[in-house]
Formats: structure tokens, C-alpha cells, sequence
């Protein structure tokens, strides 16, 4: 009986992962492998070049060597650079002001809520001055991003 | 002697004949297990699984429910849906008959564990087979999925340890051996760091990187003494500010270089050994 | 000839005969199977439905509705087409158990149940506007679960931006001692606390920081104040010691937090907004949860 119910329960607990039909898998042994595979082609676009550039030149120069400061997720400059994509420059320029003012905040601990990897997760569409973007999240939750 | 007939029918021919609905029954039961390993073979594993619960839903003999559950959790395991295959192993091994097929089992509940990287999970079991006396005449084999256990924990050098025991010219021995070769010293990049701006980015082989934190801890370290010397209190602060920022970042960075490195000299193992190997893999 | 047991024994052939065949029509109890001309017994409408059964239970709902779909259309009663829409609602095939819903909504034994299920599913998704117009419609109804029917339709004005309906004839539907709180929620729904976009514009531009202390923000306005408060000191020291360049970088850092300061405060006050929103949805659906509106009363089909 104990058996049975064990299977029951069992079963019951692997049916979620057949609620849509699925076929034969690949499982890679290192995770680094997988991304190579599925790894979508890159958009070539001149606004989107100048500003992947731009954001690498700021990664190598400056970025990646003065440390992992930002508490942010995403970072203050991958903000701008979602924030240029997402609006214009100059609306883009002016959330960056205010995310980099909201960066020198001391006290943020209650007001955002946190990403997966532990930082504060602060998404740019909430600041674009559109009520329709706006999602909330408490801060209590944590985000899967 | 009619009656001497008619008891030998009864005593003969009944439990044959009684027998014979199950028997009729097991027909259907075999051919509904040789139907599912049918769809398993030709890799409808969604299907196989669907007629395996069938089989399992009717068999009520409970003759096919090892078989029935190993196929279910290898048709999950096909599909890369390690959680579930885990999970049928796991029941198959209540209906194991014999100690050959409990360690059959169990085995693929260690592998799946090395491919969905819960190594850790599957080195305890394997640990718990190896102290298990059934098994005595099965260590060769705990021994090698020990090492790819290792191998998965990213635990090069006991992973070496386990194939050297297998063999001293093991390939995964060798190739063990490499990584572990291969790899950089995290501390030792983080304290090179320390001492001088820069070094450990060098040491990891990013030299551009390495020279320009050098150039940046250079120049503020230079103004914060230059505006310090010519009494501009505020320069000299904001100066060693940047300077002592950069100092710190230089040794994260030359930290993260470190450990991305190894997890690229891991990984290029890992695929290798996926597509290269040619011994017994998870 | 009259020794009963010769007689036994002269029909003992005969008997086991009888039971040889019945064994071989009907090969094994577990399989239900009662049907003689079946080729194969796992494949008897009886079985299928029964193995069906068995999978709709486990929740493995996709291969159940694959297998009740494999009976012939005339064997399947109203229980197995309440299952298979229900089914289709948990793997998230909604328009295919909406269309099994309707159905049976208009005519079936569980035309109440199903008529429930299809206001339940769209007010559980969110999906309001679709609530109302099939409630306006009245397209399908239920006299069973009218009541309840009803006070999803009152309640999903309290969840968009719709305005409400006329107070009484919304309160009336609930019971007396949870007037008081639905009329709580309703109260919150018409005079949000919400902070005006505008008034955080022109506070931040007259005194950079009071946008963001008047959204409440407190740690950001003393930040943009010593900020702004900075770079304009600076500029101004370095103008007066004729640093030009330094104090043209200073003016620019300034003017930048300045307007950046200003455009924080109308995101600010909206995010407050979206808050207050978010907070009256939250609690609304706390308090639903907690008095167990809408609870499935009739999926009891594998107790």
C-alpha cells in the first residue's frame, strides 16, 4: 500500500512535465556547449552597432576595471544602453540620470525587489513615462532574471 | 471408471484451464510491452511512455513492472527530462529482480544525476553502493562513474585520482591530468593583484586588460599624490577615491578572468570527452 | 443414472468447457472488458475509458484527453466532456475547453458546472473584459450558480479601470458581515491614493529632490538634492577660480541630474501609482482566497 501510494505520488508529480508533447532531447555535458548550439544570429543594425559598441568600449576601458559596483539588475550602463533602445537618446539619457541618481542612494533596501543573482532588480520599461509598461513587483519578491 | 476419468479432468485439465485466462491475459500484456518498446526504439518516447502506463495500468500480474519503469525513465531520460527519469529508476528498483538489475538501476540514477549536474548526489550514492557487499564484485565500475562524477563537480584532480585507479594511462586519467594542468590559480591571481595592479589579468593571459588596470591605478595613485602634495584637499580625496576603486576592481577582475578561464578549460573537457570519448558515458 | 455424482461428473466437461470459454472471451477481470468482438482488449472503449480515467486522476491530463478522444464520438457521455475541457484548462488549452464549456453550458447535465467553470476561468486568468461580455450578453446561464456568476461580475470592476456599477446592487450580493469590507475595497477603487504626475514635475523643477519627497521617496530626494546641490557649488567654485573646463563639466553634470532629477519624479509618482494599483488588486485577491470564493465544488471526480 505504502508502495502504491509512493508510485501515485510519484506519477502524479511527473505529469506537469507532459502537459505538452515533447520529443527527443539534447543534453549537453557542459552548459557553455548549449549556448553555442542555440546561440540566435546577432541583429545587424547601424544604432544598435554604435551602441554595442560604445557600451564594449565602456566595458574594457572603465566597466570591468574598477569592480562590481553596481547593485543593479540590469547595470547602470546596460540601463542606458535598453533605455536608448527602448525610447530615444535623449529620453534615455535622462533615465540614466535618474537611475545614476538612484544608484548613489544609500538607502535602497525596501523599494526594489531582488533578481536571481542577488542584485536589485530595477527593469527599464517602468521608466519609460508609459503607465501601460509599468509592472509592478513588490519588493518582497525575488525576480527569475 | 467414468468417474476416474472425470477426475483426472479435474484434477489434470482444471488448474490448466483456469489457468488459461491468464495466460490469454499475458499475451495481450507481451504484446502490449513488445508495442511499447517498438515506439521506444523508434524514438516516439511520448507515446512509449503513454503505452508503458498502459501496461502498467493492466498488468496487474506485475510482471513487466520493472521493465515498464526502467523504459518509462529511459524514454524521460531520452527527452532530457532527468527529474522524472530519476524518479522512475527509482521505482523501477523497488521490482528489480535480482542484484544485477538493482544495480542497473541504480547506475542510471547516478548518471542521470552527472547530467543534469547534481554530481554531488550521485557520488553519495555511489559511496552508498560501494559500502554495499552485493555489490563487492561491481567496484570497477563505481570507481569509473566516481571519476565522471568528479569530473561533472568540477573536481578535476580527484577525478584523476579515481580513472588512476582504473588504470595509470586511463584517457580520462590523462585527460583529467590536463585540465588540472591547464588550469590557473585563482588565490594566486587574486594576491599578485594585491601587490601590484594589473599582474593578475597578465598572469591569466589578458594582457591589454591587465596593462590598462596597471595604467588607471598608475594615474590616480600619481594626482591623488600630486593633489595631496599641492595641498588641493578635495582632488587628493576624490583622487585616491578612484584610485583605491580601481586597486579593488583590478583584483575582482583579475578573480573573474581566473575563474572564467578554468570554466572554459573545464567545459572544452567536458565536450571533448561528449563527443570524443569512446568508453561507457552517462 | 440417478447417482448425483455420475451426473456431476457426466457435466463436468461441459462445465469446464463453459469455463474455458468464458476465460477466453473475457481474459482477465482487471481488464473490464465485455466486449467479445474485440481484436484486443486494451483497446475496448471500456478500457480506454477506464485507463483514461486513471491518467486524468494522475494529472497527466494530455495523455487522458488522448485517450478519451479515442473513443467514438457517441460514447462520450457528459462526464468525460466535462473532464476533457477541464483537462484542457489545466494544460492551458483554453479556447479548446472554452468551446467544450459553452457546449456543454447550453445543454448537459453539468450545464450549471460548466456555465460556473467558464465565468471562473476567465475571472482566475485576469481576463475581466471577457467576464463582462459574456455576462452582458447572456448568451449562457446558470440558475444553479447564479448568485456567484453575479459577484464575479461585480467584482471584476474592482480589478481594471472600468467604473463601478451602482454601490447597492453591489454590496447587496454578499453577505451581511463581509458588506463592510467589500465597500472597503469599492471605496479604494473610486479615491485612490495616487500621487499626481504634474504636481511631482513642477516640485522637482522648483526644488530638485521635493518631487521624490513627495512620492515618498525619501533616500533618492536627499540624494538628488546633495547631487544637484554639489555640482552647482562646484561649477560656481570653479568658475570663480577661472577652471573653465572643470566648471563647463560641473554645469553639465549639474544640468543633467537636474533634468534627470525632474523626469525620476513623473516616473516616480507613476510607479506609485502602478503600487497603489497593485496593492488594492493584491489584497482584493488575498481576501478572496481567504473566504474561499469560487472554490470547485463539483471536481470530485477521482475522490
Amino acid at each position: 500500500m505504502l508502495l502504491y501510494s509512493i508510485i501515485l505520488f510519484c506519477s502524479s508529480l511527473s505529469a506537469q512535465t507532459d502537459w505538452q508533447r515533447w520529443e527527443k532531447a539534447y543534453i549537453p555535458y557542459s552548459a557553455s556547449d548549449d549556448e553555442v548550439r542555440t546561440k540566435p544570429g546577432r541583429e545587424r543594425k547601424y544604432g544598435n552597432f554604435v551602441l554595442d559598441g560604445s557600451k564594449k568600449l565602456y566595458n574594457f576601458f572603465i566597466s570591468d576595471l574598477d569592480g562590481d559596483n553596481c547593485p543593479f539588475q540590469p547595470s547602470c550602463s546596460l540601463f542606458f544602453i535598453q533605455s536608448v533602445k527602448l525610447t530615444d537618446i535623449f529620453q534615455g539619457a535622462l533615465m540614466f540620470a535618474d537611475r545614476f541618481t538612484r544608484d548613489m542612494n544609500l538607502i535602497k533596501i525596501n523599494h526594489y525587489p531582488f533578481s536571481r543573482n542577488g542584485r536589485l532588480y530595477d527593469p527599464v520599461w517602468n521608466y519609460t513615462l508609459r503607465q501601460e509598461n509599468i509592472k509592478f513587483i513588490p519588493c518582497t519578491e525575488t525576480v527569475n532574471e | 471408471m467414468k468417474i476416474s476419468v472425470n477426475k483426472f479432468l479435474l484434477v489434470i485439465i482444471l488448474p490448466v484451464l483456469l489457468s488459461s485466462g491468464e495466460l490469454c491475459a499475458q499475451d495481450y500484456i507481451k504484446e502490449q510491452y513488445d508495442y511499447s518498446k517498438e515506439l521506444f526504439k523508434s524514438e516516439q518516447y511520448f507515446d512509449a511512455i503513454t503505452e508503458l502506463k498502459r501496461l502498467l495500468f493492466f498488468d496487474k500480474s506485475g510482471a513487466y513492472n520493472f521493465e515498464a519503469n526502467y523504459l518509462i525513465a529511459q524514454s524521460y531520460k531520452s527527452g532530457a527530462r532527468l527529474n522524472d527519469a530519476v524518479k522512475y529508476f527509482t521505482i523501477s528498483q523497488m521490482y528489480a529482480r535480482n542484484d544485477s538489475l538493482l544495480f542497473q538501476a541504480k547506475l542510471e540514477v547516478v548518471k542521470c544525476n552527472i547530467l543534469r549536474h547534481t554530481a554531488g548526489q550521485s557520488l553519495n550514492l555511489l559511496n552508498q553502493l560501494e559500502r554495499d557487499e552485493h555489490f563487492s564484485n561491481m567496484q570497477r565500475e563505481i570507481i569509473y562513474w566516481k571519476g565522471w562524477s568528479y569530473m561533472f563537480m568540477d573536481m578535476w584532480d580527484e577525478a584523476s585520482l579515481q580513472f588512476g585507479k582504473i588504470s595509470d594511462n586511463h584517457p580520462l586519467k590523462e585527460l583529467s591530468d590536463k585540465v588540472v594542468k591547464d588550469k590557473y590559480s585563482v588565490s594566486f591571481a587574486k594576491v599578485i593583484s594585491y601587490i601590484l595592479p594589473g599582474s593578475g589579468q597578465i598572469y591569466t593571459g589578458e594582457y591589454l586588460s591587465g596593462l590598462m588596470s596597471l595604467g588607471w591605478a598608475g594615474l590616480f595613485g600619481c594626482l591623488s599624490a600630486e593633489s595631496f602634495v599641492a595641498d588641493r584637499v578635495f582632488d587628493g580625496f576624490i583622487n585616491s577615491g578612484l584610485f583605491l576603486r580601481f586597486h579593488h576592481g583590478n583584483i575582482q577582475n583579475a578573480e573573474k578572468f581566473a575563474v572564467e578561464k578554468n570554466k572554459r578549460i573545464s567545459d572544452k573537457a567536458l565536450i571533448y570527452v561528449q563527443y570524443n570519448y569512446k568508453g561507457p558515458k552517462p | 443414472m440417478n447417482n448425483p455424482g455420475l451426473t456431476i461428473a457426466r457435466f463436468l466437461p461441459i462445465f469446464l468447457l463453459i469455463i474455458l470459454f468464458s476465460s477466453a472471451v473475457y481474459p482477465y477481470s482487471c481488464l473490464y472488458t465485455e466486449n467479445d468482438s474485440a481484436e484486443y482488449p486494451l483497446a475496448s472503449p471500456q478500457n480506454i475509458i477506464c485507463f483514461a480515467d486513471y491518467l486524468y486522476c494522475q494529472k497527466d491530463y494530455l495523455r487522458a484527453i488522448g485517450e478519451y478522444e479515442r473513443i467514438a464520438p457517441a460514447l462520450l457521455n457528459d462526464t468525460i466532456k466535462f473532464k476533457i475541457a477541464l483537462g484542457n484548462k489545466y494544460i492551458g488549452k483554453i479556447s479548446q475547453s472554452e468551446s467544450l464549456l459553452f457546449l456543454l453550458g447550453s445543454s448537459s447535465i453539468f450545464s450549471n458546472e460548466a456555465t460556473l467553470e467558464l465565468f471562473k476561468g476567465r475571472f482566475l486568468r485576469n481576463d475581466f473584459t471577457g467576464l463582462r461580455n459574456l455576462y452582458d450578453k447572456r448568451e449562457i446561464t446558470s440558475a444553479k450558480y447564479n448568485e456567484k456568476i453575479k459577484q464575479m461580475y461585480y467584482l471584476s470592476f474592482l480589478f481594471d479601470e472600468v467604473p463601478l456599477p451602482g454601490h447597492e446592487s453591489f454590496t447587496n450580493l454578499f453577505p451581511a458581515t463581509e458588506r463592510k469590507s467589500i465597500l472597503e475595497f469599492i471605496n479604494r477603487k473610486e479615491n485612490p491614493e495616487y500621487k499626481s504626475l504634474w504636481k511631482a514635475v513642477m516640485l522637482s523643477a522648483l526644488l530638485p529632490g521635493a518631487g521624490k519627497f513627495y512620492t515618498e521617496e525619501y533616500g533618492d530626494a536627499i540624494t538628488i538634492a546633495i547631487v544637484t546641490g554639489l555640482s552647482g557649488y562646484l561649477a560656481c567654485d570653479n568658475f570663480a577660480s577661472g577652471h573653465n573646463f572643470r566648471a563647463i563639466a560641473f554645469t553639465g553634470l549639474g544640468a543633467l541630474f537636474y533634468a534627470g532629477n525632474i523626469y525620476g519624479s513623473a516616473a516616480s509618482a507613476q510607479i506609485y501609482n502602478a503600487r497603489v494599483k497593485f496593492n488594492l488588486t493584491s489584497d482584493l485577491k488575498l481576501y478572496l482566497n481567504k473566504n474561499n470564493y469560487f472554490l470547485p465544488e463539483y471536481e470530485n471526480f477521482c475522490k
